[in-house]
């Protein structure tokens, strides 16, 4: 797997197969790994032994099916390992409790879910250019 | 206010006779002698003057009632007689057989002497009694009841004629049953006013009970001396059997032919119902004991009618409250008062004699039966309103009151009117109309006094009948009536209660409600933006990839698909943002219209869109107090459109502004307006008075609506079709 790859989890089928259609025409040099549910993503972080060559983003949906967004994002913050993985939560909520309940788990981004196909374009560009070609990662290493 | 007001009104009465002390007049009639003894020594005080020619006894006798009766009747008159009357004494004056009734006034002891009269063998006595009284018991109505009464005393006492004769509550008097011998004029039915029977006299009928006149014509007898020697008063004759008949009587008997008379108080709830008047055409003594008879014979009677009147009286109390049961039954039902009372086969009219009605509640006039015109009823309503501050107001003759009733007195003569709410000036009112009736007068009671020339009062000369009928009056309002009306009216108030507070809590299930369906239609505006993205992104991939491979009208589809999806995504914004307006709480703070509207301004940037619009801001905005974020939607909306309607002109203007006038802020433009009966409509949601040449969802203006009244504001339009459109709108302090 490349280094450069992003987490995307995500239960709404033509929202993944919009996104991943994004990633393979639009953002070619970027892996994208697609998990269906919360639960799906900590199970294949738990059976990872590696503790480098981690994810570079993960894009987390609020609206899951079993554990919801944020429940994700806490067990992300609390696992050592992996706690310092930028997160970026994706909601169709602009409700302000909302918004704020995700950054005092540890999100370190809220995006409000683009209404079309145009704008989901231009707003996984922009992101996936930010996060993993400006923005400096938090390395562990001694 | 009335109570059953003077039916038969008369301006004329025998004021003299009402004053005339008919209980000292110092006489008695002389079929009896009187003897008033000290009731210590028993010595004699006072006598009759015809005392030594009946008793046939010398002067020196009449000093000592020891000198006259027996040792034990002396002892049994000494220790047994009180103000009431004992059991007669038959005592043997001489060669004479007397009945002997003593009594006390209390402070001397009254023996009176009369003739023993005929005597009747006990047992016949005693089967004449329970004849009478089985068959008076056996009458089915009060009147049937007065009837055979009338004949069994007639029978018993063998007067010519004995009348029944009913008081109403002005003491006039009505000849309701009459048995008498067959050659004299029937007088039943007649009435008599109430100066024909003075109330003193009446307050004595209801002591005494029965009354005798054994002989109109005969000269009356003096007490002598005239006054007691030693109280120096003259003799209190109140309880006397043998009292003379005041001279104003006498003549008032004497110009009806009448020789002698028996009259009974007929009494129930210590009330003077009425008198059972025995008249004989020439002189007629009726013994003591016959007359002690005729008093427990109208004894019976008068209990008997009093029950059968409180039987008739409790079967009307009855029937008013299944009435008022199901009135109550019917408001409740239907929650409404107005039709509870009115709108079914049983009404308020039933719950009294009556004929119309009017229901005023808030303001809303409601007619029932028979009525006057709703202006008139409205105006008769404020009357009794303004005349009136009780709880309740009836009359039987509204024209005497109020003159304006005598266009409608056929239809109404008698009021009653309940207040359900005084401040609400809510009220019921029953109405009677006017009973037309002829009273035949025995005498016209306008004449019912002649003043001779020497001024002395003498009593109607003429007794033929007299007819008057009487204008303006209805039949009067019962006690039950008022009664049934009055608990009525408790019953409407407490569903009145109860109505107010089962709107409250359908109130507050409706905001409630309406609560719900905002956050549903929120959350599903929100849920559809799912499908919508997908329905967008795959329109898009196949524009991007296949898009070479379709021919023009699948070109065609895949764009106006992408354009729906455009469509529909601004619709859902407009909805959340409307459904959302309630789920927002607002903070409100002071804050400049002025820079408000040029933030809204900046934000929507009319420059691009609208490059040829000329939008003027006045200097001087007033600052305002609100939720900042749910103004600045609201005048981009307001502001939008201004723009947007009057975009298709050749020089479109906006302008906003305050109006000092109106007191209230404003946007206008000149745009192509709309017709001003629209100007409700406009504020609803979905309603959209323009085509399709205009975007738009058609919530826009609920939301600046719904905005507006989360502030307690007001909006209000001005518009002309083509020519332009001014929204004002203001916040509450």
């Amino acid at each position: 797997m490349s280094d450069k790859y992003i987490l995307y989890v995500e239960d709404n089928p033509s929202d993944v197969a919009l996104v991943e259609r994004i990633f393979k025409n639009e953002l070619k040099d970027y892996q994208l790994k697609h998990f269906g549910t919360g639960e799906l993503l900590l199970e294949w972080f738990a059976s990872m032994e590696l503790t480098y060559n981690l994810p570079r983003l993960i894009l987390l949906d609020n609206k899951l099916t079993g554990m919801s967004g944020l429940e994700v994002l806490k067990d992300i913050r609390r696992n050592a390992r992996i706690k310092n993985i930028p997160t970026v939560i994706i909601s169709s909520s602009v409700e302000d409790k909302d918004i704020q309940k995700a950054y005092q788990n540890g999100a370190n981004s809220y995006l409000e879910k683009p209404k079309n196909y145009l704008s989901l374009k231009n707003t996984m560009q922009t992101i996936v250019n930010y996060w993993l070609q400006f923005n400096k990662t938090y390395h562990d290493r001694e | 206010m009335a109570s059953p007001s003077t039916l038969y009104p008369r301006k004329v009465d025998l004021t003299n006779c009402d004053k005339e002390p008919i209980h000292i007049l110092g006489k008695i009639q002389n079929h009896g002698v009187l003897l008033s003894c000290d009731p210590d020594s028993l010595k004699i005080l006072q006598h009759s003057d015809n005392a030594e020619e009946v008793l046939n006894i010398s002067s020196e006798a009449l000093l000592e009632l020891s000198e006259i009766v027996d040792r034990p009747t002396l002892d049994f008159i000494k220790n047994k007689v009180d103000t009431n009357k004992t059991v007669p004494l038959d005592i043997i004056i001489g060669e004479n057989t007397f009945t002997c009734i003593a009594h006390s006034t209390g402070k001397q002891l009254i023996l009176e002497l009369e003739p023993i009269g005929q005597q009747i063998e006990q047992i016949y006595y005693q089967q004449q009694m329970t004849d009478i009284i089985t068959e008076l018991g056996s009458a089915e109505t009060d009147l049937e009841m007065c009837d055979r009464a009338a004949h069994l005393i007639k029978d018993f006492l063998e007067y010519d004629r004995v009348m029944i004769y009913k008081f109403d509550a002005q003491w006039n008097g009505e000849v309701v049953s009459e048995a008498k011998e067959e050659h004299l004029e029937s007088w039943l039915g007649l009435h008599y006013p109430a100066s024909d029977i003075p109330q003193q006299a009446r307050k004595l009928f209801l002591k005494q009970g029965v009354r005798m006149i054994a002989d109109v014509a005969s000269d009356s007898v003096s007490i002598v001396p005239e006054l007691d020697p030693k109280l120096q008063e003259p003799l209190d004759l109140t309880r006397s059997e043998l009292r003379a008949v005041s001279s104003i009587h006498i003549e008032y008997l004497i110009n009806m032919k009448v020789g002698a008379t028996l009259t009974a108080a007929i009494i129930f709830n210590n009330t003077l119902w009425g008198l059972i008047a025995c008249h004989h055409y020439s002189p007629k003594f009726i013994n003591y004991q016959q007359r002690l008879s005729c008093k427990f014979l109208t004894q019976v009677f008068s209990s008997q009618l009093g029950m059968k009147s409180s039987n008739v009286e409790l079967l009307k109390i009855n029937d008013a409250n299944s009435i008022r049961n199901t009135l109550v039954e019917q408001m409740s039902r239907e929650w409404d008062i107005v039709s509870g009372l009115s709108g079914n086969e049983i009404t308020m009219l039933d719950i009294a004699d009556t004929t119309g009605g009017a229901i005023f509640i808030d303001d809303v006039i409601t007619l029932v039966g028979k009525t006057p015109t709703e202006d008139q009823v409205r105006a008769l309503h404020n009357w009794i309103l303004k005349q009136n501050d009780d709880e309740t107001y009836y009359t039987e003759c509204l024209s005497e009151e109020y003159t304006a009733a005598n266009e409608y007195k056929a239809t109404v003569s008698g009021v009653l009117q309940i207040s359900i709410s005084k401040i609400k000036r809510n009220s019921v009112l029953w109405f009677k109309p006017e009973k037309k009736q002829t009273v035949n007068w025995g005498g016209n009671p306008n004449k019912s006094v002649l003043i001779n020339k020497d001024a002395r009062l003498s009593p109607r000369k003429s007794f033929d009948k007299w007819s008057e009928e009487l204008s303006g009056y209805s039949t009067p309002w019962t006690d039950s009536e008022i009664a049934a009306i009055k608990a009525l009216k408790s019953s409407i108030s407490e569903i009145i209660v109860q109505k107010y507070d089962e709107v409250q809590s359908l109130n507050k299930n409706l905001e409630q409600a309406y609560k719900e369906l905002e956050a549903f239609s929120y959350s599903v505006s929100h849920d559809l933006r799912a499908p919508l993205r997908g329905i967008d992104g795959f329109a898009q991939i196949i524009k991007e990839d296949y898009f070479e491979q379709l021919d023009d009208y699948g070109q065609n589809a895949i764009r106006t698909i992408i354009n729906s999806t455009n469509k529909m995504n601004e619709l859902i914004d407009d909805i959340l943002s409307f459904s959302g307006l309630s789920q927002k709480r607002l903070s409100f703070q002071k804050f400049s219209m002025q820079s408000l509207v040029s933030d809204v301004l900046n934000f929507i940037q009319p420059s691009v869109a609208y490059p040829n619009a000329m939008i003027t801001i006045q200097d001087d905005l007033p600052s305002s107090y609100g939720d900042t974020a749910m103004v600045f939607q609201m005048l981009s909306n307001l502001i939008g459109n201004a723009l947007k309607y009057s975009s298709k002109k050749e020089k479109p203007e906006v302008i906003i502004g305050y109006d000092d006038q109106q007191s209230a802020y404003f946007v206008k433009d000149n745009g192509i307006g709309f017709d001003q009966k629209h100007k409700e409509r406009i504020f609803g949601v979905f309603n959209r008075l323009v085509g399709q040449e205009y975007e738009g969802s058609g919530i826009g203006l609920a939301i600046v609506k719904r905005a507006i009244e989360k502030h307690d504001g007001a909006i209000w339009v001005e518009s002309v079709f083509n020519e332009g459109t001014v929204f004002y709108f203001n916040f509450k302090e």
